[in-house]
């Protein structure tokens, strides 16, 4: 027998499989391109500037994307699966990873893009401002997505409708998350190597956000049936 | 003891209990058998059992991460293959990728899975997604294997299939199902209990069926080898399960459809070797 993160490694390989294959991804996806594509392209000014555009709809996709993911598997067949993995917590916590990966992945083309179409003077510093900024706001997005997937609310009227007051409380109420205050750092016309510490504290928060949100995700479900 | 249910009660928001103060003991090698109506409350307290639900009061001690779990309906909707869908689930119930393909490719062998290991899930029939659900409960033996209803869907020619995995699971742990087939509860339990009311006793007996059905033993050969054609027995109407013999096949058959096996052996160039009544 192997060991736990083995397992999740295997509970990593099993849903990313069945979301690929789903398809799911498509329209958040594109969405994220199209917005870049759209919002970027012949862009000029600094670069960082360009990527708050890029931060500002990862978050949008990425919550649509990570409750898709989640709802993707079947209640009965989530079941099999958490049996089989012991518990409903190595399972949650190999979708949100997958969620970070896709959001990793399209991050790929959110820092590309604006970087090789726009008239900017690209650094390195710039890229891992946007990069960096991107997966920020995406790791938020995981987190709201997480709370508004099925195992959590099951009706989805109820999923969509919380889905969307949360998006806009977190990009209109500043502090709330740190979606907002990421999108205001990379448009203060601050230099990349300014804003790389308070662009850390920011991540940091996200990454303790989201933590809370698998926390809060795996006690709701395994409360309520 | 391989499962402790203590005090175990189950009500959902106000409604009335589904289940009242169940304790059960289930020990090692035992078939344990859960009978009762619909909405008895059968599955809630399977689900209760495998750790999906909470009771709303008492204690269940099971052997968590060695269960396997085969609901009583398995969706299929996806475009994995049943064989990739086991690998992934062999891989989380800690194989290594090459004994988790061996295991599948096995299970799905002895199962006879109708389009072979690759076909995608969702083209599965629902008898076939049963098959692949069986499968991956037994991926690795598990100490605990919860079924739910398994024969419903299934041909009865899996049956015996279906029998022989529950008495390899039961010989290095034990089984609990629910099944609403007396025939097949009264073949394949060592111990029946039944829900009533929401509360579990054993059950001093089944209702009997109106005509116990009576299995024949046909043993076949192809003579000439050469000049005999293939046919697939297990299949056939009435069989309930085939077992390779030293030169050929033999087929446990019901009785009605005894004669049609016997035909159907003459005409297509086999041999009978023996016909014995099983019951």
């Amino acid at each position: 027998m192997r060991g736990r993160k083995l397992t999740v490694f295997a509970l990593y390989r099993y849903t990313f499989t069945g979301f690929v294959l789903s398809q799911r991804y498509a329209a958040p996806a594109l969405l994220f391109c199209a917005a870049v594509v759209v919002g970027t392209s012949s862009d000029s000014g600094p670069l960082i500037g360009a990527y708050s555009l890029c931060a500002m709809f990862m978050f949008l996709c990425a919550i649509w994307l990570t409750a898709t993911l989640v709802n993707n598997e079947d209640p009965v067949r989530r079941g099999v699966t958490i049996v089989s993995a012991g518990g409903a917590r190595r399972p949650l916590a190999a979708t949100a990873a997958v969620a970070v990966s896709c959001c990793a992945l399209l991050t790929v083309f959110g820092v590309g893009y604006p970087a090789m179409t726009g008239k900017h003077v690209v650094t390195a510093a710039g890229v891992a401002v946007g990069a960096g900024a991107q997966l920020t706001t995406a790791a938020v997005g995981v987190a709201v997505g997480l709370v508004c997937s099925r195992p959590v609310i099951a009706r989805q009227g109820y999923a969509v409708a919380t889905a969307v007051t949360a998006a806009l409380a977190a990009v209109l109420v500043p502090w709330l998350t740190p979606v907002r205050p990421t999108v205001q750092l990379l448009l203060s016309d601050r230099s990349p190597e300014d804003v790389a510490t308070p662009l850390l504290a920011l991540a940091l928060t996200a990454t303790l956000l989201l933590t809370a949100s698998i926390v809060a995700t795996n006690t709701i479900t395994t409360r309520r049936d | 003891m391989v499962l402790q249910l203590q005090g175990i009660s189950k009500r959902y928001e106000r409604d009335r209990p589904v289940l009242r103060d169940v304790d059960l003991e289930v020990a090692p090698e035992e078939r344990l058998a859960i009978v009762g109506g619909n909405g008895s409350g059968k599955s809630t307290l399977l689900r209760i059992i495998v750790g999906l639900s909470r009771p709303s009061t008492g204690t269940v001690r099971s052997p968590k991460g060695a269960i396997g779990y085969v609901p009583e309906r398995f969706p299929c909707h996806d475009r994995m293959s049943a064989a990739s869908y086991l690998r992934h689930l062999g891989r989380i119930r800690g194989l290594g990728s090459r004994a988790a393909r061996r295991r599948a490719d096995e299970l799905l062998e002895r199962l006879a899975l109708v389009g072979g290991s690759g076909t995608p899930l969702r083209q599965l029939s629902k008898g076939n997604a049963q098959k692949v659900a069986l499968a991956q409960a037994m991926m690795v033996p598990p100490r605990l294997l919860v079924l739910d209803e398994p024969a419903s869907g299934l041909a009865e020619s899996v049956h015996g299939v279906l029998a022989d995995l529950m008495r390899e699971a039961a010989s290095g742990g034990a089984v609990l199902f629910t099944e609403h087939h007396d025939a097949f509860v009264r073949k394949n339990a060592t111990r029946i209990c039944r829900i009533t009311n929401g509360s579990l006793e054993p059950a001093t007996s089944l209702p009997e069926t109106r005509h116990p059905r009576k299995i024949f033993r046909v043993g076949v050969v192809p003579k000439p080898r050469e000049a005999s054609h293939e046919l697939d027995w297990a299949n056939m109407r009435g069989v309930v399960r085939t077992r390779p013999s030293d030169d050929g096949v033999e087929i446990h058959v019901l009785d009605e459809h005894q004669e049609d096996i016997l035909l159907a052996a003459l005409k297509n160039g086999w041999s009978i070797t023996t016909v014995t009544s099983e019951t």
